[in-house]
């Protein structure tokens, strides 16, 4: 087996409710090492708990989690070879953020002579090297996330598992914390809970999408937003020569929504790929003179995610 | 990294914030003045003259009660004084962690059942520290006023080593309570419930003369520790000491099975 296709987390029919809510439900799926992985779903689709049992926060009801082929809860195995950014978890106001990480590192095993300096780096990391002294208490919103994910990245863990890692803060920090993970892209196999769609399109190599408690669609981003079966041409008002473009020998079908102005074209990834098809279909499109306003390979995770749990 | 590592980390951890925090400081400050008032008061109404009980409202008596009582008796107050601290201090150590969701940046690293136990440990080394601290001033006031040395130094450090099992105990006991609650204020008068049942348990252990009724509140083997039989003392040393570690035990048994 090689490096990259080892599982590092598996959930095996995982279900979990409190008391008669079931809040994930029969849940299976797998995270390949060194990839990054979304969960991804409406408010109240099982995001958070999936999150929480995957961390050893809540125990599942039934089925069975692996994490590094052990259980979430084996804290022993697992110290220092995962770490966690929970989503709404305060951090201790009393504590300065240097002790606060230092502890954090202590109780990761590292030794007190390197604790420090772990920590330190990892606060470096999220750029906040000049708030050591600074109370948890007193950070704002935004610090304090990075804070939050400065402990979740300490010491280099193997797994990491961020849970609304953006959520809450201004465009630029969350652009920050955003080039943090990317960084980390290829370093550890990332698992990213998010409402934001754009963001796990950019950074995710694969997805479940979840939905009241189910998995509802999984597969890498690929699959999930069919960029290798569509492709997407916006056209600004002018001629719209769809029966050209479907006499193409790779075209499957191709459709025109008028009030998007968006021409569908579909193909099966068999026959050519998309970017064959982007090919041929805007060589009919200029040749017919139509006015090209933009392109894109897929659907959208965001379109996928509103098929796949629309009430 | 062994267990007992991870308990020490945590333990350390609770005594460095509450000893620092606004509540611990405040805490030990009152401790520190209600010592040492009552200590100073003593050492300065008690002259040795008879003692004149003729007054007819407490106020009045007050000199000469607080005439009547003895080093023992101002520092026996203080064991007794240890589950209000307790529960003051230690209501939300768990409780808050468990709300805040703060304890999630621990259990990924930390055995939930260590973590627990060095709650406990944390809160009574802070229990021992405030009582030590306050113990400490009225042997300073009584040093300095109306009792010898040698009278000080046998009896003050026995009755804070005293307080020592007993304030386990009652770590114990406010952890388990607390830790099965989210919300800190529910959790202080939950304690506080269990604390008033546990003293009911007590005082009907002496009014129906049934001694095994007093064997879970904590203050019951003050009696045995302070007595003259040092076989009895060590016994009711161990039984505090062994009732800590089962409820001890028992609350970290079950934090280790539940959702944080």
């Amino acid at each position: 087996m090689s490096r990259e296709r080892e599982v590092v987390l598996r959930l095996s029919h995982v279900s979990k409710t409190f008391g008669p809510t079931r809040a994930v439900d029969d849940i299976s799926l797998t995270v390949e090492r060194g990839s990054v992985y979304g969960l991804i779903g409406p408010n109240g689709a099982g995001k958070t708990t999936t999150f929480s049992m995957l961390a050893g926060y809540l125990f599942p009801t039934s089925g069975e989690i692996r994490v590094l082929d052990y259980a979430p809860t084996n804290t022993d195995a697992l110290r220092a070879r995962i770490g966690v950014l929970p989503q709404d978890a305060l951090l201790p106001p009393n504590d300065r953020v240097g002790e606060m990480l230092v502890h954090a590192a202590r109780l990761q095993d590292v030794p007190r002579a390197k604790a420090e300096e772990l920590a330190r780096a990892a606060l470096a990391e999220v750029d906040g090297k000049d708030w050591w002294k600074t109370k948890c208490g007193a950070l704002s919103h935004g610090m304090a996330k990075r804070v939050a994910l400065a402990q979740a990245l300490l010491g280099d863990p193997e797994v990491v598992l961020l849970d609304e890692p953006t959520a809450g803060l201004d465009p630029r920090v969350a652009y920050e914390v955003r080039q943090i993970v990317r960084s980390r892209k290829g370093r550890c196999t990332l698992v990213v809970s998010s409402h934001n769609l754009q963001e796990l399109e950019q950074i995710c190599d694969a997805a479940a999408i979840l939905d009241r408690g189910k998995v509802v669609a999984q597969g890498t981003m690929a699959e999930l937003t069919a960029t290798s079966e569509e492709i997407r041409v916006t056209l600004a008002p002018g001629p719209v020569p769809i029966a050209e473009v479907r006499e193409l020998s790779m075209v499957s079908r191709a459709t025109f929504d008028d009030d998007r102005r968006e021409l569908v074209v579909s193909f099966e990834r068999t026959t050519a790929d998309a970017e064959t098809v982007i090919a041929a279909t805007l060589s009919v499109l200029l040749a017919k003179s139509a006015r090209i306003s933009g392109v894109a390979k897929g659907r959208g995770l965001e379109q996928r995610v509103m098929e796949m749990t629309r009430e | 990294m062994s267990p007992a590592a991870e308990t020490l980390l945590v333990a350390q951890r609770e005594l460095r914030t509450n000893l620092r925090s606004a509540k611990g400081v405040a805490l030990l400050v009152l401790s520190l003045l209600g010592g040492g008032l009552t200590a100073l008061l003593f050492a300065h109404k008690a002259q040795p003259k008879p003692l004149d009980l003729s007054g007819t409202t407490v106020t009045d008596m007050a000199p000469a009660l607080i005439a009547m009582l003895g080093l023992q008796a101002i520092l026996a107050a203080t064991v007794w004084l240890t589950p209000m601290l307790v529960s003051l201090i230690g209501f939300d150590a768990i409780a808050g962690e468990l709300q805040h969701r703060s304890v999630r940046y621990w259990t990924v690293r930390s055995r939930r059942a260590s973590f627990y136990v060095g709650k406990v440990i944390g809160l009574w080394a802070v229990v021992a520290i405030v009582t030590l601290f306050m113990d400490a001033l009225v042997w300073l006031v009584f040093l300095t006023g109306v009792k010898g040395a040698e009278d000080v130094l046998k009896i003050g450090p026995l009755l804070w080593l005293v307080s020592l099992p007993i304030s386990l105990a009652w770590s114990a006991i406010a952890s388990l309570v607390g830790s099965q609650f989210r919300a800190p204020m529910l959790a202080l008068m939950m304690t506080w419930a269990t604390f008033f049942a546990l003293f009911i348990s007590w005082v009907a252990s002496r009014a129906m003369r049934i001694e095994a009724l007093g064997f879970l509140y904590p203050n019951f083997y003050e009696d045995w520790m302070m007595g003259d039989d040092p076989k009895k003392a060590a016994l009711g040393a161990l039984m505090c000491l062994g009732l800590g570690a089962i409820v001890t035990t028992a609350g970290a048994f079950a934090f280790a099975r539940r959702d944080v």
